[in-house]
């Protein structure tokens, strides 16, 4: 969906700039009167995140990869449009894991996605988030877990929904995962969808913390419950 | 026979019996009826869509296709499921129908146990399974079914029994409309009645499939392609999995530790046929 669909619209937000890297014109196309797409203007390709697999996709799928191949690219946004960043995920399940902060900074970073879901998503989650233009600008993490879901996810299916009633502030992403995780492996327990906590799913956070990106051991965290 | 293809018939009757004569005639209308019987025939390829005049009074506020891996472009990271199943295209549409909304979601995935494996994963404790479809699931906001190569998703925001009666009158339009084969699960699970496996089994093709269907159930398949799994979950759990290669199933016997004899310490293990396995274990 496209950031208009959601409600973030100039007329509900006035005075803020509101941007996504994918985008289409105001006749719903992808491409300019050349067949570019208005994506491929917003990604910067002094900053890139090379992975031994090939992005391959059809003109359909395209304009939400922006491009294939083996690099993804840094959109713009981050890496010249803005000073500060403050990262707002919601609270969802991934499988057993979870997408949450790291995920949500990663993945809605850089184009060319759709080759890194399935073999690389620990390694993306925690390597992009080290590029200095997210690794230095991220100021803030706040997670949205009013509502959530506990399975189905990253897709938002209803049966799957479920208010958590739960916001989690940290400036610290590895950090606000790790508790993020207990949350939702909760949840799981509680509605029979697992029987007992597999913190060995959180192998993203172990990379990210070994990165120097955050605190991935709970012990080592400070959870104040307001 | 559908009105359209009389009308194309006759026409083409028409034409021949101004250009051709004799037995040659018979047996070029013959041709060409067959021709363009084939030709028009291509609605069971078509997606099931409500049309304008199947709801009286809907208005159809917003329609949108995907295929294949642009269906990340709907639901982002949630493809992964379906492409790991095997989808071939989905059309969302948006109604507002007696004031109420509804989306409906119509996946026509690469087969019918493509089709019962997303909905088996995606169901979750049902209120009921209505008769629509071959296999149904329904809640306050949702009502779920499969049939043929299709699954569908019907979902109202408001949760109450008129919107529940709209999303079972708006599922039987669409499913009346699916041709093709119920999926065939009792090979998979002999002796088990249809009832047990409406309610309680799930079909994997992946990772994906079985850590959704059942996460505990992860570990058993780290690093196995290739293979389709229906587990049933119940006062005797089994697992029935069948390998497309030996050495997918090979490395399937070698990571959970059963012997190529087939016994095992931890688990019943019986051999359906060559590189298939019916599995009774205990969770």
């Amino acid at each position: 969906m496209e950031l208009k669909d959601t409600g973030f619209t100039t007329e509900n937000y006035p005075g803020i700039t509101i941007r996504g890297t994918e985008c289409q014109d105001s006749g719903g196309s992808f491409t300019d009167e050349n067949g570019k797409l208005y994506g491929e203007r917003n990604i910067d390709k002094e900053w890139y995140y090379w992975a031994d697999v090939e992005g391959e996709y059809d003109a359909e799928t395209m304009p939400y990869m922006i491009n294939g191949g083996k690099y993804s690219y840094f959109t713009k946004i981050v890496t010249r449009e803005v000073d500060k960043i403050i990262n707002i995920p919601v609270l969802k399940n991934a499988g057993a894991s979870i997408t949450n902060a790291m995920k949500n900074l990663a993945f809605g970073s850089v184009t060319n996605t759709g080759r890194l879901h399935a073999s690389l998503w620990n390694e993306t989650c925690a390597e992009v988030c080290a590029f200095s233009p997210l690794r230095d600008k991220v100021v803030l993490n706040i997670s949205d877990g009013l509502r959530g879901c506990f399975n189905g996810g990253p897709g938002a299916s209803p049966q799957f929904i479920c208010n958590y009633n739960t916001i989690l502030v940290s400036s610290d992403p590895v950090a606000m995962d790790r508790i993020a995780y207990d949350i939702v492996a909760a949840k799981r327990i509680e509605e029979g969808i697992q029987r007992e906590p597999t913190p060995g799913v959180l192998s993203f956070l172990s990379m990210a913390s070994s990165l120097g990106l955050g605190i991935a051991d709970k012990e080592r965290i400070d959870l104040r419950i307001v | 026979m559908r009105p359209d293809v009389k009308i194309l018939t006759q026409s083409f009757l028409y034409i021949i019996n101004v250009r051709i004569t004799g037995l040659a005639r018979l047996f070029f209308a013959l041709f060409l009826y067959l021709v363009s019987i084939q030709g028009l025939s291509q609605d069971t390829n078509d997606p099931p869509l409500l049309k304008a005049d199947d709801l009286p009074g809907a208005k159809f506020t917003s329609s949108r296709s995907f295929s294949g891996t642009s269906l990340f472009g709907y639901m982002n990271g949630g493809a992964e499921l379906y492409l790991e199943y095997g989808l071939s295209d989905a059309t969302i549409n948006e109604i507002e129908y007696r004031g109420r909304k509804y989306k409906t979601e119509i996946y026509r995935m690469n087969g019918p146990e493509e089709a019962f494996g997303i909905f088996s994963v995606s169901k979750y404790r049902c209120l009921g399974m209505p008769q629509v479809g071959d296999y149904s699931c329904c809640t306050k906001y949702q009502l779920q079914f499969c049939k043929g190569d299709f699954y569908i998703n019907i979902i109202n925001t408001g949760g109450t029994r008129a919107d529940s009666l709209a999303s079972s009158e708006i599922g039987k339009i669409i499913a009346e409309r699916i041709k093709g084969k119920e999926v065939e699960l009792s090979g998979y699970l002999p002796d088990v009645e249809r009832d047990k496996i409406s309610s309680g089994a799930f079909l994997a093709k992946g990772r994906l499939g079985i850590v959704n269907g059942s996460p505990d159930l992860e570990d058993h398949f780290k690093g196995i392609r290739n293979f389709t799994a229906v587990v049933l979950k119940s006062e005797k759990n089994l697992l029935s999995v069948k390998f497309n290669d030996q050495a997918s199933f090979m490395s399937f016997l070698e990571l959970n530790g059963i012997n190529p004899d087939l016994s095992s310490d931890s688990a019943v293990v019986r051999k359906i046929s060559d590189m298939h396995l019916l599995i009774g274990f205990t969770r």
